[in-house]
């Protein structure tokens, strides 16, 4: 038997006037699944994130969540569903605390010590009697997560969660969102910073002009049949003279001092082989990681990142 | 939609607005002192002091606190990104707009109490509770003065929620709450004085049944039903509450 996914996206299209914001978006996240969700500005992220929450209507396609269809079941639907969207905004006249408060009152199966506990483990206890308008960006996106955790989620979104959040607090936000996840709890995540998606998700979709380019694991995305090794040498053109007819190089560019060489897979010995035997002295031969962030750059933007 | 009364509550008890108007009702109260002290006007008890200003209370002073509270609590909180909160719970747009509804009503009943109980405190500390109550040149007995008194003070809060929903209509359609709150002091102004140049329309403008205290009176005596006064503000407040709500169910929260 398959499981029910925690978030089942299927054909949302909406426009706004007469742009067509998003076109026919279907994708689905499992339970305990990190995901990742990329896109240029404007690409159409956040209206998907509202539609998802039942905040935008969407002119077609349907919406389930933990098996309920936003549409028509949404109260079923949204009850175990954390977000933060955009920038967290809390009423400024509150404490931390009772802005938390606002959220347990309207879910009266939840007890009121669960407010201590997402304080505690956001590291917002000691904040949580502080008027939310004396409160940093950090401070908030903190606050942010406590308030999409009070109500014990199965999903949790989060827009750009690590935007103003210091370098210790990144460490911190990515630790918790591994440490919910292995609890079972799904994320819906989109983020500006490349690197940390990275390392937080398993699954990504990219999302450009309202239309989804791709979807699937990072680790899959990322496996391709070339390599990339960087080499550093005195004598560029001459190395670029060698590998004109080398039969494993894909593709060579000169980047900043170095150049840049796409290889067949294994084919690295051969290309130092070759550049032994045709005299060029090489500082260093240096393999280089696909990321997800060159990835992201051509797929986003093809041949305009070059 | 207990829990979005309590969120209701909670956000304007720790609102320093709340405090503002509550200041400012007690200020309107306490007018009739100056006048009678300063300008030595006329003689006030403690039975008729409540009703000294009523009629500047609830014609004007209360309909303008309410247009600034009710842009701000829908209109302000919709544009900052707060109203859409609530909705990502499992509480449906209907009850949402359904629990401001019923938090305006009960803020007003606060206010006229507040008021009424403020009018009583003042005016009997200063003047003394009195032998009687004399209204319009007609005496009663204490009983029914604090009776016409109550009523009156009580039965104000259906015109003016009538006039709450008339501005909550403005604010889920209008996306700023100084456009909300200019266009309704706009709708109000134009309202009173629409009713001192034409008796004929009187009776179709909200404004016209602010102040209780004459059908109230009236009923007290025995000529006229109390309740026929009041159904136009029913309606006028059941129609703009359900347009509300049909309007808010559709309207997409892009804040």
């Amino acid at each position: 038997m398959t499981a029910i996914p925690v978030l089942d996206v299927r054909q949302v299209s909406k426009k706004f006037w007469n742009k067509k914001v998003l076109q026919q978006i279907s994708l689905q996240v499992s339970r305990g699944e990190v995901f990742g969700f990329l896109g240029p500005n404007g690409a159409g992220k956040t209206t998907l994130i509202r539609i998802i929450l039942g905040l935008v209507r969407p002119d077609g396609g349907e919406i389930y969540i933990n098996g309920y269809q936003v549409r028509g079941a949404f109260t079923r639907a949204i009850a175990r569903v954390g977000a933060v969207v955009e920038t967290p905004r809390f009423f400024p006249y509150l404490t931390g605390r009772q802005n938390l408060q606002l959220v347990r009152n309207l879910h009266p199966d939840v007890p009121e010590e669960r407010i201590d506990e997402v304080l505690a483990l956001t590291g917002m206890a000691e904040h949580a009697h502080t008027k939310t308008g004396a409160y940093s960006l950090g401070m908030k996106q903190r606050l942010g997560i406590a308030r999409a955790l009070v109500n014990d989620p199965e999903l949790v979104f989060l827009d750009e969660p690590m935007n103003g959040l210091d370098p210790q607090g990144i460490i911190e936000m990515r630790a918790l969102i591994d440490r919910l996840s292995s609890r079972g709890i799904a994320f819906f995540i989109t983020s500006h910073l490349l690197h940390e998606v990275e390392q937080v998700c398993e699954t990504i979709a990219i999302i450009k002009n309202g239309r989804l380019l791709l979807a699937g694991k990072i680790d899959e995305l990322l496996a391709r049949d070339t390599e990339t090794v960087e080499i550093y040498t005195e004598h560029p053109d001459k190395a670029c003279l060698a590998l004109d007819n080398a039969p494993f190089v894909r593709k060579r560019r000169l980047e900043a001092g170095k150049l840049v060489v796409d290889l067949e897979r294994g084919s690295s010995m051969d290309l130092n082989r070759m550049l032994v035997a045709s005299n060029i002295p090489v500082r260093y031969l240096v393999p280089r990681k696909s990321s997800l962030e060159e990835f992201f750059l051509e797929q986003a933007y093809g041949e305009e990142s070059v | 939609m207990s829990g979005l009364l309590k969120n209701e509550w909670l956000k304007l008890a720790n609102n320093k607005k709340l405090y503002f108007f509550l200041l400012a009702v007690a200020a309107i109260q306490f007018l009739p002192v100056f006048m009678t002290l300063f300008l030595k006007m006329r003689t006030l008890n403690g039975q008729v002091y409540p009703l000294t200003m009523f009629g500047v209370l609830v014609s004007f002073v209360l309909p303008l606190l309410l247009l600034i509270l009710v842009a701000e609590t829908v209109a302000e909180e919709h544009t900052a990104g707060l109203l859409a909160l609530s909705l990502l719970h499992p509480v449906t747009r209907g009850k949402v707009i359904a629990a401001k509804a019923v938090f305006f009503f009960t803020v007003i009943l606060v206010f006229l109490l507040f008021a009424m109980l403020f009018g009583y405190a003042v005016g009997t500390l200063l003047f003394g509770w009195g032998g009687g109550f004399m209204l319009r040149g007609t005496a009663f007995p204490t009983g029914k003065g604090v009776a016409i008194t109550f009523l009156s003070y009580v039965t104000a809060a259906l015109p003016q929620f009538a006039f709450c929903q008339l501005v909550m209509f403005l604010a889920v359609v209008i996306n700023s709450s100084a456009a909300v709150a200019g266009i309704a002091a706009g709708i109000f102004i134009f309202s009173s004085m629409l009713m001192l140049l034409s008796d004929e329309i009187k009776p179709f403008l909200l404004t016209s049944y602010f102040n209780t205290v004459p059908a109230v009176a009236d009923f007290a005596i025995g000529k006229t039903g109390v309740f026929a006064q009041f159904s136009f503000p029913a309606l006028y407040a059941l129609v703009f509450f359900l347009l509300t709500v049909l309007v808010f169910s559709k309207k997409d929260m892009l804040f």
